[in-house]
């Protein structure tokens, strides 16, 4: 994992520090800019049989057949409609191109290292395990997500891997 | 005509039916002759062109028969020789031709002409026949003349005699049609003739009839009127009037009669006294109506006398006496009568003038004798009677005028008190009207600002719907303005959608600069410009949003407000409209209440009026009671000139008729009591109004028994 990062971070150091910050339900989270590809609004999303309830079906980008994971699904949060400012971002994690749909999208910004602390640990029965670390951004708390482990948790995992090997 | 019958003289008339009975009987001859002579016409034809050719016919056909056929047959059979035969059939040739000649002279009728002319003809013919007969004959050859005979000859013969056989039988014909023409003539002349006689009879009958008629019953009035003459029965009946002769004896009666009627009628009229009818003489031998004249004057100059006397007497001149030496028998008498009466009748006369005198030099006292008899003594005893009453009248007199004196003034106070309740109603009078006047002018205030309320009420009512009207204008702005939100809010919806599609782009720009590291870094800014520009179009897009859904709403709330604002108006003019028929109700009444009070203003002043002229008979009430006063004082000073004949009984009599006269006023009094009550009791029972126009003439005629 660290060196999954740290490979991830040595092919753009200078990216290092910079997030896009998005929100879910009451809770900002933010993901490392360099694996974000594109941000684009809601598309139609074609639900496809026989997949687990954290994916939500695929999109049609630009002719590109695009996985949609539900970040709520995934992280156990309760579902929740489609607003007027829910967006998909689309993200290279775990070998391949992922979209998730969020809320809102809220910001790229320049976290320090110094701002981030690790993630608390509250268990082994809870999982916390793609939780990078909380980014204390004045009253605000912001969770860094690792996108590879939270599109990668179940069976899309090997499927995703499949293509890069 | 029989009107014109009569106007002829008697020698005339039968001599006029003499000559129409004689003028028919020549016409029934000259009708006889003129039949006869067409009979005999007939006659004449029937033997000349009829009877002797048919005789001559025959002959001529014997000719032929016997002379020429039977010479003929006796030659053939040999008993004559052919010169004899020869001879005998030229000698007949000859008669036949003269007697043919004959015939033609004597037929010539139309009726015979074509049969006449086929006879000539065949004579031609059988005249060539005969010529070659004689031929055959000379010849001597009795073979040939029996073939002649039996030929030629039989057929030239037969057919001639055929046809003057049929000649013949024609003439007879001819001659019955003239034997039938002869006896139609004669029954024409015959009916002609009847009728003519018939007729003369008849008119002859008649006249004698008509005339004998008129004269005998002209005759007959005439002994009539005769008879009732001869009985002195005037009234006698003559209507038969005419020119002839019998007409002029009629005339005759009836100037008789008249001339006697006129006598009688002049008698009656002196007898019912009527002396100035005239009576003229016919004529100088006329000794009825001489006698009748010297009648009626010896009546005219006694009724003369007479009428001299009475109109002396009636004149005055009672000296005056009739001229008996002027009359003699009966008249004498009379007139000796009439004076004998005037003698009788001028002795009291002059005793009654005495008296008079007397009585016009004032005293009452005296009397005239009663040493008369009959119808003098009812004059004296009258005149006597007339003097004593003349006497208790001017007692009567005297004691009437003291009461008079006294009602006269009791009467003057009466006008007084009268007069002042009169000028006191007149001034109570004066403030009716006034009050009257006053409610007039408030009527018509009020009428006034009832028409003032209804155009006020009316405007409002304007306004009213003016405000409806905008009310409408207003809901239909605000509906647009809530039209024009929406758009708006679409418009604003797509602003926020293009920001939000702009934040987008300004992130995925951001995440460029990112990934591009330091060379991205002025990108990022400019990225994050944008994204603050996208942000800030957003926010501006959310609050315009929300204004605008506020205005919506407003709009929407102020669309109810006008429409509850126009249903409000709406109820004012209902209630404009309402307030205008009241208004119209009261101008209705204010009209009705002018009118009333306008009515009651002329019946203030017709009892003005009435009230006036009360005052002013009252008044004239007033000086007449006093120029009633000073008469009573004038009549007592001349009954007190008359010389009366003693005072003890006048006393006693006058005390009789001072009760007398007292009872009688009393009853007058309470008679006057008993017409005025009514009057009194009837004035509070009405309305003032109803009594007061319209007994104008009674209050009048009360007010003048005052």
């Amino acid at each position: 994992m660290a060196h999954n990062n740290a490979g991830a971070g040595g092919a753009a150091d200078s990216q290092a520090g910079v997030y896009l910050v998005f929100g879910l339900g009451e809770t900002d989270y933010a993901v490392e800019v360099g694996r974000v590809r594109e941000i684009i609004g809601l598309l139609p999303i074609t639900r496809v049989p026989r997949l687990p309830d954290s994916v939500r079906g695929v999109i049609n980008l630009r002719g590109k057949v695009i996985p949609i994971v539900d970040l709520r699904v995934r992280f156990g949060l309760e579902a929740a409609d489609h607003g007027q400012r829910t967006c998909i971002i689309v993200l290279q994690a775990a070998g391949g191109e992922f979209g998730v749909v969020v809320d809102r999208v809220i910001e790229v910004t320049h976290i320090a290292t110094a701002a981030i602390e690790e993630p608390p640990r509250f268990g082994a029965a809870i999982d916390t395990e793609y939780l990078i670390g909380v980014a204390n951004c004045g009253q605000r708390v912001r969770l860094l997500i690792d996108m590879d482990l939270a599109v990668s948790h179940d069976e899309l995992a090997p499927q995703a891997a499949e293509p890069d090997a | 005509m029989i009107r014109w019958l009569k106007d002829l003289s008697v020698a005339q008339t039968l001599l006029g039916i003499f000559l129409v009975v004689g003028l028919l009987c020549w016409a029934a001859g000259y009708v006889g002759v003129g039949g006869m002579t067409r009979i005999h016409g007939y006659a004449e034809r029937l033997h000349a062109q009829r009877l002797v050719p048919v005789e001559q016919l025959s002959e001529l056909s014997a000719r032929y028969r016997d002379g020429v056929d039977g010479t003929t047959q006796r030659r053939i059979a040999g008993s004559a020789t052919a010169s004899e035969a020869l001879r005998e059939v030229r000698e007949a040739r000859l008669q036949a031709a003269q007697q043919w000649a004959t015939i033609i002279g004597a037929v010539n009728g139309p009726e015979t002409q074509p049969a006449v002319r086929e006879i000539q003809t065949l004579l031609v013919e059988t005249s060539r026949s005969l010529d070659r007969l004689e031929e055959v004959i000379q010849s001597g050859d009795r073979a040939a003349l029996a073939r002649f005979h039996a030929g030629e000859l039989h057929g030239a013969l037969e057919p001639l005699e055929d046809r003057l056989a049929s000649l013949m039988a024609l003439q007879a014909r001819l001659a019955g049609a003239d034997v039938a023409g002869a006896r139609q003539a004669y029954e024409q002349a015959r009916q002609v003739t009847w009728s003519i006689v018939l007729l003369a009879i008849v008119i002859a009958l008649g006249l004698g009839y008509i005339v004998s008629r008129a004269i005998t019953n002209a005759l007959a009035q005439m002994r009539d009127a005769a008879d009732r003459l001869a009985r002195g029965d005037l009234d006698i009946q003559v209507t038969f009037r005419s020119r002839g002769d019998v007409g002029r004896l009629a005339e005759s009666f009836r100037r008789m009669a008249r001339a006697q009627k006129e006598i009688a009628a002049a008698a009656v009229e002196i007898a019912g006294g009527n002396l100035s009818v005239e009576v003229s003489p016919r004529s100088e031998q006329d000794v009825l109506a001489q006698s009748f004249i010297t009648l009626r004057d010896a009546v005219r100059e006694v009724t003369a006398e007479a009428r001299a006397l009475a109109d002396a007497a009636v004149a005055g001149d009672l000296a005056r006496r009739g001229d008996v030496q002027r009359f003699d028998g009966a008249y004498r008498d009379l007139v000796a009568g009439i004076n004998d009466i005037l003698d009788g009748m001028t002795a009291p006369l002059n005793e009654a003038v005495v008296v008079l005198e007397r009585l016009a030099q004032k005293d009452l006292t005296v009397r005239m004798s009663p040493n008369y008899q009959g119808d003098h003594a009812r004059m004296v005893s009258a005149l006597n009677t007339a003097i004593d009453d003349m006497e208790e009248a001017l007692a009567q007199i005297a004691a009437s005028a003291d009461q008079v004196s006294a009602a006269a003034s009791q009467l003057g106070a009466g006008s007084q008190t009268l007069a002042h309740g009169t000028s006191e109603q007149a001034s109570a009078l004066e403030e009716i009207s006034a009050s009257l006047q006053e409610m007039t002018s408030m009527t018509r205030q009020s009428a006034a600002n009832a028409q003032k309320c209804d155009d006020l009420s009316e405007s409002a009512r304007a306004i009213a719907h003016e405000g409806v009207k905008s009310m409408e204008r207003l809901a239909d702005a605000m509906e647009r303005i809530r039209a024009s939100s929406e758009q708006t809010a679409k418009i604003v919806r797509t602003i926020d959608e293009i920001a939000f599609q702009t934040n987008l782009l300004s992130l995925n720009a951001a995440v460029e600069a990112a990934r591009a590291g330091e060379a991205g870094r002025g990108f990022a800014v400019v990225a994050e410009e944008v994204r603050s520009l996208a942000m800030r179009s957003a926010e501006a897009a959310r609050t315009t949003s929300e204004l605008i859904e506020g205005a919506v709403s407003s709009a929407r709330d102020g669309a109810k407000l006008s429409g509850d604002v126009a249903v409000q108006l709406q109820e004012i003019a209902t209630r404009a409209d309402q307030v205008h028929n009241v208004v119209a109700e009261i101008t209705i009444s204010a009209a009705q209440q002018s009118r009333g009070i306008a009515q009651i203003t002329t019946s203030v002043e017709q009892v003005n009026a009435v009230t006036q002229t009360a005052a002013a008979n009252s008044e004239e009430s007033a000086s007449a009671s006093e120029e009633l006063s000073s008469q009573a004082l004038v009549m007592k000073s001349l009954v007190h000139a008359f010389e009366l004949q003693d005072t003890t009984p006048r006393h006693t009599r006058m005390g009789l008729h001072n009760g007398s006269m007292r009872r009688r006023r009393n009853g007058h009094n309470g008679a006057h009591a008993v017409v005025a009550k009514p009057r009194v009791r009837s004035v509070p029972g009405l309305p003032p109004e109803a009594v007061i126009p319209f007994s104008d003439e009674e209050d009048l005629r009360t007010l003048e028994k005052f």
